[in-house]
């Protein structure tokens, strides 16, 4: 579930100034691994899918290196 | 007229008794104040009650219809509002402990425009913790047709209240189908308008992108009733609209003839508990009679929506909650904060590709309503299931076919449309095009007349004798 780290997640929780148990932790990795799956699967179809002005949205958006955001 | 029969008798009916000097409002608050007093310590239906306060409205309200006349169909009417609707004086909990001593100095608008409209508040109806969590603090709701099975929620204590005669008419919120699943577990009825049609100011918010304040009822007269009060522009919500808001009774008749209907059977009618579908499907048969055309239409992607709306609520939600986690997250029951904090995760592409997925949503519904007046579905799929599994998590989804018209904002009634073999009420709902919930409305009385499912009652005294043994 490396879509769900927990220390990633603790570390997220963190930067909001929020603490976490291990125990809301664990009852969160699943949900979140599975809709962040489902969220790419869906990324790609809505990316073929859609006009021109949208696709470059998308583009800016499948960088998430804070690289190039043209 | 016993008192059995004022506690479920509809507003309209009460109006004209009321206009005709035949009840007092007096009457009425306490026949329904007796009714709590005997049920609500089984039932949970009412968080706090105003015993006091509805008591001294209905010798005004009294007065007020001697000397001058009933206002409208809703004076000297007992209501009850979901305890996150801000009451001027009244506390108002969200059923959360971080919220437990909140006493607004306001109403929420829609609270205001009842009261006006000379609505009596009886009290302040149970709900999971911010709509979204558990019912820790106050206890959870025994659906009234069967007390170890759940309601539904998060309107829980709104459908409670309505199925077992302790109030008249009451409001609720829908994020994701918290209206109506609670109306199609408990055999009453509830309207989600269209997102915009009536303020949510004062609204103790989920999702501020999904979050609608509805009427709930025991009858669709009674729904059009509390709609043409609630709805309308207000300046303290900016995402309310500005358009006209129509005489919703007006356009009640008891003949569908030549109206369009269209039967989405993708998603929405898969997975069906058995009863369930043999109840939708012979609704389905007499909206024909009644003089409807059935039309299969396609209405794809509608499975995806499930998650995808869930990351748009709670994103909002964390969005909003996240100063009072930081301050008091064991406050928290572990439900909510849970679900709650999950927002917290998404990156900002995420819920920009989840934005992107409700407009390609919105289109597809859109294209699926523009030939026809309303699109027909089960409200949930399966009846109403024991609390242990909600209690332990494992609760199956009520939202299945709710919540893509959540995210895409259209307007959904639900209406009662049969039982089980084991007595547990069915739902059927019905979706028609942004702002005309005059169509679901017209749809629905005139099923509701052909068969009138909403009136049975459940035998809470069978119950009270067997708690007492």
């Amino acid at each position: 579930m490396s879509d769900a780290d927990p220390t990633w997640m603790r570390q997220e929780l963190a930067r909001c100034g929020i603490t976490v148990s291990d125990e809301d932790l664990d009852a969160m990795r699943a949900p979140l691994a599975r809709v962040k799956a489902l969220l790419r699967t869906i990324r790609s179809e809505v990316a073929e899918d859609e006009e021109p002005a949208f696709r470059f949205r998308l583009d800016v958006r499948h960088d998430d290196s804070g690289g190039d955001h043209r | 007229m016993n008192a059995q029969d004022i506690a479920y008798a509809p507003a309209a009916a009460l109006s004209a008794m009321l206009a005709a000097g035949s009840i007092s409002p007096v009457e009425i608050v306490d026949a329904h104040l007796a009714r709590i007093e005997r049920h609500n310590d089984a039932l949970r239906s009412y968080i706090t009650v105003c015993a006091e306060s509805a008591r001294a409205a209905a010798k005004v309200a009294e007065r007020e219809i001697q000397r001058d006349g009933s206002r409208g169909p809703l004076h000297g009417i007992p209501i009850a509002h979901k305890d996150v609707t801000w009451t001027a004086g009244v506390p108002t909990t969200a059923h959360s402990r971080t919220m437990i001593d909140f006493v607004p100095d306001e109403d929420a608008t829609h609270a205001r425009r009842l009261r006006e409209a000379g609505a009596i508040l009886l009290g302040k109806a149970n709900t999971t913790e911010f709509a979204c969590g558990g019912l820790e603090v106050f206890g959870w709701t025994p659906n009234p047709w069967a007390r170890d099975r759940y309601t539904g929620g998060s309107s829980c204590g709104s459908a409670s209240a309505l199925a077992a005669g302790l109030v008249t008419v009451a409001t609720g919120s829908d994020t994701g189908g918290s209206i109506r699943a609670p109306s199609a577990l408990c055999g009453t009825v509830g309207l989600k308008p269209t997102y915009g049609r009536v303020s949510r100011f004062g609204l103790v918010p989920l999702g501020w992108s999904m979050d609608t304040v509805g009427p709930m009822t025991r009858s669709v007269a009674d729904c059009a009733a509390l709609l043409h009060v609630m709805a309308g522009r207000d300046p303290l919500d900016g995402s309310s609209s500005t358009l006209p808001v129509p005489d919703y009774g007006a356009g009640l008749r008891d003949r569908l003839d030549g109206v369009l209907l269209g039967v989405p059977d993708e998603h929405f009618y898969q997975d069906l508990d058995a009863d369930v579908e043999r109840a939708v499907r012979a609704a389905l048969a007499r909206l024909e009679e009644l003089g409807a055309r059935l039309v299969a239409v396609p209405l794809r992607r509608a499975g995806e929506l499930l998650d995808v709306g869930n990351v748009l609520i709670y994103c909002d939600a964390f969005a909003l909650h996240a100063p009072r986690l930081r301050r008091d997250s064991d406050g928290y029951s572990p439900r909510a904060r849970r679900r709650i904090l999950l927002g917290a995760f998404y990156s900002a592409a995420e819920y920009q590709l989840a934005s992107q997925v409700r407009a390609r949503w919105i289109r597809d519904v859109e294209a699926a309503l523009a030939g026809v007046a309303a699109l027909v579905t089960p409200t949930v799929k399966f009846p109403a299931f024991p609390y242990a599994l909600q209690a332990a998590g494992k609760q199956p989804d009520t939202g299945l076919n709710t919540r893509p018209f959540s995210v895409s904002g259209h307007p959904a009634l639900s209406v009662p449309c049969g039982f089980t073999r084991d007595g547990l009420p069915v739902g059927l709902q019905l979706v028609a095009r942004a702002f005309d919930e005059a169509t679901l409305l017209r749809v629905g009385h005139a099923y509701e007349q052909a068969t009138r499912w909403g009136e049975r009652r459940p035998d809470l005294e069978v119950e009270v004798a067997d708690e007492r043994r």
